[in-house]
C-alpha cells in the first residue's frame, strides 16, 4: 500500500486520466462523425437529433444501461472501468461533437475549393483542412467538458447496487471511502489534491491550449489584433523577421486575456444562441429519433434482464405512476427554483462585471477557479455540517431540502453565469452609450438593454446546464451515511434509493419517465426558446467585446 | 484548339450555361457563354454584380460542372479540378492555421515530392513574390497585400497553365492594390512562371484596362457575352496617359450601352 499522499495523488491522476481519455476518444471520433454529418444530410439529421436529445439527459438515466450492459455482462474489473468511462463519456461527448460538426459545416467554401483545386486526398484534407478548422471549437468545448466530466466522474466512480458496491480507482472513490469511514481529514486532503490538480490543469494545460488554438481560427471576431509589422519599412521588417522567427517556434501564440479567453470558450454557446445550425432539423425528426432512443434504451434493458424484468418495469410503473409523477413534479419545481435563483445571480453578477472593469478583472478569475471545482467533490464533505447548522432554523427536513437546493444551485450556476456574462458583454458598445446619453436608470438598463441583449446566451446556458441541475439533485437528495440514509421527496432521491437497494425494475421505470420528460422538454421548450430568442433578440453588430 | 489571329488558344470556354437550383425554383445564371484565352494573354471579365462571374470562374476551374457546354484546356476537356488551373480569391483563401510557407506547400502535396524539395520550391516562390523572410508568418500576422502575395505564390507553385483571379485586388486598399497590380504581370509572366493565360474577374475598369489584352463583357439575366473588346495599348501602361483614359471611357460607354441593351 503506497503512502496516503501518493495514493491520493495517483487517484487524482487516474481520475483526470479517465476524463482526458474520454475527451480524447470523443475528439478523434468527432472528426469523422462531424465530417460525415456535415457532408451527408441523412447522417446530419440523425446526428443532430441524437446529440440534442442526449445532451439534455441527466447521467442518472444512463444508469440502467450501465447496469444492464457493463456491470451485468462483463468481468468485474473491466465492467466497472467501462461503466465509469461510459458515464464520463456521456458527460463530455455531445458538446464537443456538435462543435466539431459545426466547425466543419461552416468552413469557407473557398478553403474547400483550394483543397479540391490542388487535388488533396481525403486524409490530406482531414489533416490540413478539416481537423485544423475544428481546433478552436474543440478546445473551447474541452474546457466545458473537462468541468462536466469531473462533475460526473466524482458521482460515478462509485456505484452501489443493493449490497454490491462497484468502484473504480480514482479520487471520487477515495473521497467517498474516506467520508464513509469517518476519515474526514483524509477526505479533505483528497479534496485539496483534487482542487490543486484541477487548477493546475486549468491554468497550465487548458489555458495555454486555448491560446494556442487561436492560430486555427479564421473568425475575425476572435483574432488577436494584427501585428503592426506590415507598416514598417521593408528592410527593418526583414531584419526583425529573422529574429522573431526563432522565438516563434518555441512560444505559443500571444496569451489571451481572461475576457478574450471567455470569448473563445463561449464561441460554441454563441453559435447556438445566435446562429446555431441544429434547429434546422425538423421537429418530427427529433421526435422520431427521441422515440428510437427510448426504444433502444428499453430494448437494452430487456436484453439484459430478459422478458420478466422488462415486464416488471412496466408493472412497477403502472402501480407507482401517481407517486412517480408527484415526485417528478417536486423535482421539476426544484429545477425551476434553482434556475430562477441561478438566473438572478447571473444577471446581477454579469451586469456588475460588464459595467465595472475593476470588478470584472477580479471576478473572472474567481469565477473560473470556482467553476472548475466539481460540486460533487466537496458536497459530501460539507453535507453534515451544513445540515446541522441549517437544521437549527429550518428543522431537519428543511435542512435536507436546503442542501438539495444548494447543491443543485452550485452545480448549475457557473455556466449560466458565464453565458450571461458573455451575453451582456456582447451587447454593442453603441447601445451602452445610448443608455448613458438618455440617462437610463439601472432598472431601465436591465429592462431595455441587459435582459434582451443577454437573452439568447442565457437560454443557451440554461439548456446546457439543466443536466447538471439534475446531477446536483441526484447527489444531494439522497445521502447515505453508514447504514443510515437521509432523503427528501423527489424522483432523483428515489432513483438513488433504487440504485442502492438494487431495485432495478423501479430504477428502469423512473429513468424511463425522466427520460421522456427531458426529451419532451428538449423538443418542446428549448427549441422554441432558441428560435424565439434568435428571432426576437438577435442584435446587429453584436459580439463586440 | 482555336486560332486567335496567330495566338494559340490555351483555354476555350464553349457554350457554357448554368442554372442555380433554389428553393423557389431554377434560376438561370449563365447562358451560352463562349470566349477564348490565348498564349500570354490576360483576359478580364467584367459584369454587373450578381451576374455569375465567380460561378463562371469556378466552372472554368472544374470546381463546378456546367449544365451545358464545356471547357477545353489546350484542347482537352476539363472535367474536374486540376492544379493546371489555379485560382486566386478576393479573400485570399489562405488556411489561417498554416504559415505562409505551409500555405504555399499545400499546392505541391499532390506531387508527392520529398519534403525538402517541396519546401525549397515553396520558398523560391515566396521569394519571387517578394515575401522572402516571411515564411513563418501566419496569414493574420500579415497585411492584405502580403496575404495576396502568398495566395499568388501558392497559385504559381503548382505550375499552372491558366491563372484565374477573382477580384484579386478588391480587398486591398487603393495604394497597395496599385503597387501589386504593377508587379503582378511581371510575376505571372516571368520566366519562373508556367502561366500561359490569365483570366481575371473585376469591377474596376481602370484596373482592367491597365492589365488586360482582352475584355469580355457579360450582361443580362441569364448572363451572356455581350461584347469582347481587345485592348491594344503598349505596355507598361500609365493610367494618366490620355490614350489610356480614352480606352477607359470607350469601355465605360460600351459597357453601359451593351448592358442596357441586354436588359
Amino acid at each position: 500500500m503506497p503512502p496516503p499522499i501518493l495514493l491520493i495523488l495517483l487517484a487524482g491522476l487516474a481520475t483526470l486520466g479517465r476524463v482526458f481519455a474520454m475527451i480524447g476518444l470523443t475528439i478523434v471520433t468527432g472528426w469523422f462523425l462531424g465530417y460525415l454529418a456535415a457532408k451527408n444530410r441523412t447522417v446530419e439529421s440523425i446526428f443532430l437529433s441524437t446529440t440534442q436529445t442526449l445532451e439534455g439527459v441527466p447521467i442518472v438515466t444512463f444508469f440502467p444501461l450501465v447496469l444492464a450492459i457493463f456491470l451485468g455482462h462483463l468481468p468485474h474489473g473491466i465492467g466497472v472501468e467501462l461503466s465509469v468511462d461510459f458515464l464520463v463519456f456521456t458527460g463530455v461527448a455531445w458538446n464537443i461533437w456538435v462543435g466539431q460538426y459545426e466547425a466543419i459545416k461552416t468552413i469557407s467554401q473557398n478553403l474547400e475549393d483550394v483543397a479540391n483545386m490542388f487535388s488533396l486526398t481525403f486524409m490530406e484534407k482531414m489533416r490540413h483542412l478539416y481537423i485544423p478548422s475544428t481546433i478552436p471549437r474543440t478546445v473551447a468545448n474541452v474546457v466545458t467538458s473537462f468541468a462536466v466530466g469531473l462533475f460526473y466522474i466524482t458521482v460515478s466512480e462509485v456505484i452501489t447496487v443493493g449490497t454490491t458496491e462497484y468502484s473504480a480507482f480514482g479520487i471520487g472513490t477515495l473521497i467517498y471511502n474516506y467520508t464513509e469511514s469517518g476519515l474526514i481529514d483524509m477526505a479533505i486532503a483528497s479534496l485539496g489534491v483534487l482542487v490543486a490538480l484541477v487548477v493546475a490543469v486549468t491554468y497550465f494545460i487548458l489555458y495555454p491550449l486555448i491560446d494556442w488554438s487561436m492560430k486555427f481560427t479564421y473568425d475575425p471576431l476572435l483574432t488577436a489584433p494584427a501585428s503592426r509589422l506590415a507598416a514598417l519599412p521593408s528592410r527593418l521588417r526583414g531584419g526583425m523577421v529573422r529574429g522573431v522567427r526563432r522565438l516563434r517556434r518555441v512560444l505559443p501564440e500571444r496569451p489571451l486575456t481572461p475576457a478574450s479567453r471567455a470569448r473563445l470558450v463561449s464561441l460554441n454557446s454563441r453559435q447556438r444562441a445566435y446562429g446555431r445550425l441544429r434547429p434546422r432539423v425538423p421537429r418530427y425528426a427529433s421526435m422520431i429519433i427521441g422515440a428510437a432512443l427510448a426504444g433502444l434504451f428499453m430494448y437494452a434493458v430487456y436484453l439484459a434482464f430478459t422478458g420478466p424484468a422488462a415486464f416488471s418495469m412496466f408493472s412497477d410503473l403502472r402501480s407507482h405512476l401517481d407517486l412517480y409523477l408527484y415526485l417528478l413534479g417536486l423535482d421539476y419545481l426544484r429545477v425551476l427554483i434553482v434556475t430562477v435563483a441561478s438566473l438572478a445571480t447571473a444577471i446581477v453578477a454579469a451586469y456588475v462585471m460588464a459595467v465595472k472593469r475593476s470588478a470584472e478583472s477580479i471576478l473572472i478569475y474567481v469565477l473560473e477557479t470556482l467553476a472548475s471545482i466539481p460540486a460533487p467533490s466537496y458536497i459530501p464533505l460539507i453535507a453534515t455540517p451544513f445540515v446541522t447548522a441549517v437544521a437549527r432554523f429550518l428543522g431537519f427536513d428543511g435542512a435536507l431540502e436546503s442542501l438539495a437546493l444548494v447543491t443543485a444551485y452550485l452545480s448549475t450556476v457557473w455556466y449560466i453565469l458565464y453565458n450571461t456574462y458573455i451575453g451582456v458583454k456582447s451587447i454593442p458598445r453603441e447601445l451602452w452609450e445610448l443608455s448613458a446619453t438618455y440617462r437610463f436608470t439601472i432598472l431601465q438598463k436591465m429592462r431595455y438593454l441587459v435582459l434582451p441583449g443577454a437573452f439568447p446566451a442565457m437560454v443557451t446556458g440554461l439548456a446546457s446546464t439543466v443536466g447538471s441541475t439534475w446531477g446536483g439533485l441526484q447527489l444531494a437528495e439522497y445521502i447515505q451515511l453508514g447504514n443510515k440514509y437521509y432523503m427528501v421527496n423527489g424522483i432523483s432521491g428515489l432513483m438513488d434509493y433504487y440504485v442502492s437497494t438494487g431495485n432495478v425494475a423501479g430504477l428502469n421505470a423512473t429513468s424511463l419517465l425522466l427520460a421522456i420528460t427531458i426529451v419532451a422538454l428538449s423538443v418542446g421548450l428549448w427549441r422554441t426558446l432558441f428560435s424565439y430568442s434568435r428571432r426576437r433578440f438577435r442584435m446587429e453588430g453584436a459580439f463586440k467585446m | 484548339m482555336h486560332g486567335l489571329g496567330g495566338i494559340i488558344a490555351i483555354l476555350d470556354v464553349i457554350g457554357v450555361s448554368f442554372n442555380y437550383r433554389t428553393e423557389k425554383g431554377v434560376l438561370p445564371v449563365l447562358s451560352n457563354v463562349s470566349f477564348e484565352a490565348g498564349e500570354n494573354q490576360f483576359v478580364s471579365i467584367i459584369a454587373p454584380s450578381g451576374t455569375g462571374k465567380t460561378t463562371l470562374l469556378k466552372i472554368i476551374s472544374g470546381l463546378v460542372k456546367p449544365d451545358k457546354g464545356k471547357i477545353l484546356l489546350r484542347g482537352e476537356e476539363v472535367t474536374e479540378p486540376t492544379p493546371l488551373i489555379s485560382m486566386i480569391y478576393q479573400d485570399f483563401a489562405l488556411y489561417p492555421w498554416l504559415t505562409a510557407l505551409q500555405n504555399v506547400e499545400l499546392a505541391l502535396l499532390h506531387k508527392k515530392l520529398p519534403r525538402e524539395e517541396r519546401r525549397r520550391r515553396a520558398q523560391a516562390m515566396l521569394e519571387l513574390v517578394g515575401l522572402g523572410g516571411f515564411e513563418d508568418y501566419y496569414p493574420k500576422e500579415m497585411s492584405g497585400g502580403m496575404r495576396q502575395r502568398v495566395a499568388i505564390a501558392r497559385a504559381l507553385v503548382a505550375k499552372p497553365l491558366v491563372l484565374l483571379m477573382d477580384e484579386p485586388f478588391a480587398s486591398l486598399d487603393a495604394i497597395t492594390a496599385e503597387g501589386l497590380r504593377r508587379e503582378v504581370l511581371d510575376i505571372v509572366f516571368s520566366k519562373e512562371s508556367t502561366v500561359k493565360s490569365v483570366i481575371m474577374v473585376s469591377h474596376n475598369i481602370e484596373e482592367v484596362v491597365e492589365l488586360s489584352d482582352k475584355v469580355v463583357i457579360l450582361g443580362g439575366r441569364p448572363a451572356t457575352v455581350v461584347s469582347q473588346v481587345p485592348i491594344e495599348l503598349p505596355r507598361p501602361r500609365n493610367s494618366r496617359d490620355p490614350v489610356f483614359n480614352e480606352v477607359v471611357d470607350r469601355l465605360y460607354s460600351i459597357i453601359s450601352t451593351t448592358v442596357k441593351e441586354a436588359r
